[in-house]
């Protein structure tokens, strides 16, 4: 069976600013991460395991799937 | 500065000041003989973990002096992604060069001696290509 690589998108940099303008490091200690990992999860260098996606989502009070979604129009499934 | 970078370029510097200390070492590497070859990569490890030492206190010191401050260690899941694809590179750059070796040492007549010291540098250039790496996968 054929694997294509899902386009992971997220809100983490949207939600940071809703939440009083939040910064990386407050984030970063919020969930117990880097600053540089947070900076990787916002440009989509990187993404989360589940673990540390919940742990995000949980820090800004939203579901899973407000925090990260796939972008269906530019997967090549 | 975050630690991990501190300590990546730690890493670097340290391998700098070897390799520059093996160079001269080596100099005359033609004429040494297998068991004054091993003795000197002995003494190359007990001296990279000296300049490691010295290097992260003198490294340490410059950034405080320069007022940089660095940022707390934390190792979080990303980290340890990054050491193990670093780890990873290392190990098959290492085992590809150590294949190579072996086939020059069976069917080009590589000498014992060659052979010792190109494993070494194979190891010492598999570790430095692992530390850019993780320099770049860090950014």
């Amino acid at each position: 069976m054929a694997k294509s690589k899902l386009d992971i998108g997220n809100n983490v940099r949207k939600y940071r600013f809703e939440l009083d303008e939040m910064t990386q490091q407050a984030l970063a200690d919020t969930v117990g991460v880097s600053r540089q990992t947070i900076v990787a999860i916002e440009k989509k260098r990187y993404s989360p395991s589940l673990d540390l996606a919940f742990q995000l989502s949980l820090a800004f009070g939203k579901s899973l799937e407000e925090v990260f979604f796939v972008n269906q129009g530019d997967s090549s499934t | 500065m975050d630690a991990k970078r501190k300590q990546v370029l730690i890493s670097l510097i340290t391998a700098a000041t070897v390799g520059a200390w093996l160079y001269f070492q080596l100099s005359s590497w033609t004429s040494l003989s297998t068991s004054e070859v091993g003795k000197l990569l002995v003494k190359t490890i007990g001296i990279s973990i000296v300049a490691h030492i010295i290097n992260t206190i003198v490294i340490t010191i410059v950034v405080g002096l320069l007022g940089g401050r660095i940022a707390k260690d934390v190792t979080d899941e990303r980290d340890a992604a990054i050491e193990l694809q670093a780890m990873r590179a290392i190990l098959v750059g290492f085992s590809m060069g150590l294949v190579i070796i072996f086939a020059l040492v069976g069917w080009c007549d590589l000498g014992a001696t060659s052979a010792l010291l190109t494993i070494f540098l194979c190891m010492y250039a598999a570790n430095v290509a692992g530390d850019l790496l993780k320099l770049y996968w860090y950014r």
